[in-house]
């Protein structure tokens, strides 16, 4: 039998307003080590809540507890830091460094005072992110997938015990993606890797726990497994959309794959994925409103 | 808001064995160092003023305590452009940067630390004129004689405290103004300030108008002109209102971003600098030789 493992995140009905919006309401979680997906749609409230693990934002309310510390105290909140590792959603860069400049700097905000094992951290993390051949070139050089990379480099350094990640694996492509899944599964054998995307493959391939919010509240929190559960009999493929069906769309096999609450009876059900139960579990309303975005894009 | 109690298991890293103010205000002056404009400015201080040295002695032409300028115009004002910019340069990665443990009052006192720099370079130049002004007097020159050995050498001093106020300022106004174009705007401030407290008036009030520049040419014409006008006012207590506009602007940087106590206690340090700085521009403004018209020798 394993002992159980030691809480390190824990929210008591957060909620954070911005005037009159709320963009998170009244959440509870508790998270261990390991690794946790956050999916929800735009504005759902995911960032919001990262920004708070990270410490740069504080709650309007409710309790938030970090590796055993209260971030709302200066004192406390620096200890947290010390053992955070953070990438926001969009990161810029200082002109006219370089990768390693980069992170070096950064590793030295965060307080690797030592030079000769800074230097080796950095070579470290730049290596797990697989830019230590492009360390010496210039940021503004470099493509917006090893950008990001090197912005993911700079929340790699340490070990930190909390890593929090929004929207990783934005701008990578396949094997760099593969690559970092190896990356953050390792770090969540000792830490507490926390992570927002829209990749549900992603979430599907490296999440032990998957939590799903929208509308600054939790719809859904467990296993990976759970979560595929509930789409189970739901998801079938057709010739044809299905009327009814949640969601619809014609596969590279020239048939539907139908998602709904209930599938015909002579239909041909297949394997449900993270993504259909994802849909499933929004519902209606919010496939509608990204019907509804999606189309003002293409209008615009 | 308490803490939500969780199990205290996870290590956190050791406390680092150096100071990492220390270490950051090394890659900060080191940054600064090597900023492209700081170099350019520190080169056409040395070359002008070398120049304007040169001449003052071997054509006894040029007014000895226009050297006090140098300092101010090149390291002065170049150094709150490199300043503000260092300051500004990590904006694009706030939202990272908010997550380290060095939070912004540490980044700041780091880039304030970093102004040593640029001062040192102003100290240099000063020690070195100021050698020359006691080895060899520069008689010749406009009002030399209208004020005291230690009067001239406080307003020396004056200038070169200009190479760590400007820097200083620009750290403060990468902190607070974060629009771009703001440091090009505030140079031309100083310069038009500068400029318009150096018109002569003779008045308690006018020294008060021209005391409060943070540099000061202490004569009003040229050397050309038959007869030039000797600013009134203590060049000895402009020292201080100088340090203490300095410290206001630092301790204005670090209040960015502060917080909890330490943002009280910066806020009164900030108050106490204030009127620190008000009583010493009111002694220097009231105290010192009066205006007065000078003979051109």
């Amino acid at each position: 039998m394993t002992a159980p493992r030691a809480t390190t995140v824990a929210l008591i009905g957060v909620t954070r307003r911005y005037g009159s919006v709320r963009a998170l309401d009244g959440v509870d979680l508790t998270m261990t080590t390991g690794v946790t997906g956050l999916l929800g749609p735009n504005g759902a409230g995911k960032t919001t809540l990262l920004r708070m693990l990270a410490t740069v934002l504080a709650p309007s309310d409710g309790q938030l507890g970090l590796l055993g510390l209260d971030p709302a105290d200066p004192g406390q909140r620096t200890e947290v830091r010390r053992s955070l590792g953070y990438l926001p959603q969009e990161m810029g860069f200082p002109s006219g460094f370089s990768a390693f400049r980069f992170v070096d700097y950064m590793a030295v905000l965060k307080e690797w005072t030592d030079r000769d094992s800074r230097h080796d951290e950095v070579r470290r993390v730049l290596d797990l992110v697989g830019l230590r051949d492009l360390s010496a070139k210039r940021l503004r050089t470099l493509s917006g997938g090893q950008r990001r990379r090197a912005a993911l480099a700079q929340a790699l350094i340490g070990d930190p015990r909390l890593l929090v990640l929004d929207e990783p694996t934005t701008g990578l492509d396949p094997e760099q993606r593969a690559a970092l899944r190896g990356v953050l599964s390792a770090a969540g054998h000792e830490s507490t890797v926390v992570l927002a995307t829209h990749q549900t493959e992603d979430v599907a391939a490296l999440c032990e726990r998957v939590i799903v919010v929208d509308g600054g509240r939790v719809h859904w929190d467990g296993t990976v497994r759970d979560l595929v559960a509930t789409a189970r009999g739901k998801v079938w493929l057709a010739d044809a959309p299905t009327p009814g069906a949640q969601a619809s769309w014609r596969t590279g096999t020239g048939r539907h794959r139908n998602v709904g609450a209930s599938a015909p009876s002579d239909a041909e059900l297949v394997e449900p994925t993270v993504e259909d139960a994802y849909l499933l579990l929004l519902g209606a309303a919010a496939l509608h409103r990204a019907k509804g975005a999606v189309g003002s894009e293409v209008a615009a | 808001m308490s803490a939500v109690t969780v199990d205290a298991g996870v290590p956190t890293r050791t406390r680092p064995a150096r100071s990492p103010l220390a270490v950051l205000a090394a890659v900060e002056a080191t940054r600064f160092a090597r900023h492209p404009v700081f170099l350019f400015t520190t080169a056409l201080m040395v070359f002008t003023s070398y120049k304007v040295y040169a001449d003052s002695y071997a054509n006894r032409t040029v007014a000895g305590l226009e050297l006090t300028l140098g300092p101010a115009w090149w390291v002065g004002l170049g150094g709150l452009l490199v300043a503000y910019r260092l300051t500004r340069s990590t904006r694009r990665a706030d939202e990272a940067v908010a997550g380290v443990p060095a939070d912004e009052p540490t980044r700041t006192a780091a880039l304030l630390i970093a102004c040593l720099v640029p001062f040192t370079v102003a100290v240099l130049y000063t020690v070195q004129v100021l050698v020359a002004w006691h080895v060899e007097p520069m008689t010749w020159t406009t009002g030399w004689d209208h004020w005291s050995a230690l009067e001239r050498d406080a307003m020396l001093v004056a200038g070169g405290l200009a190479g760590l106020g400007g820097p200083v300022l620009g750290v403060c106004l990468g902190r607070w103004w974060r629009w771009p174009g703001s440091a090009l705007l505030a140079t031309v401030v100083l310069v038009a300030w500068a400029i318009l407290t150096a018109a002569p008036w003779d008045s308690k009030l006018g020294n008060i108008w021209h005391m409060t520049s943070p540099y000061v040419l202490w004569y009003s014409g040229t050397d050309s002109d038959e007869q030039n006008e000797a600013l009134g006012g203590s060049p000895l207590w402009r020292v201080g209102y100088v340090l203490a506009l300095i410290t206001l602007a630092a301790i204005a940087a670090l209040l960015h971003g502060a917080d909890g106590a330490k943002r009280a206690v910066l806020q009164r340090a900030f108050a106490g600098a204030a009127v620190l700085a008000v009583v010493l521009l009111l002694v220097a403004a009231l105290t010192g030789p009066d205006y007065q018209v000078m003979a051109n020798t």
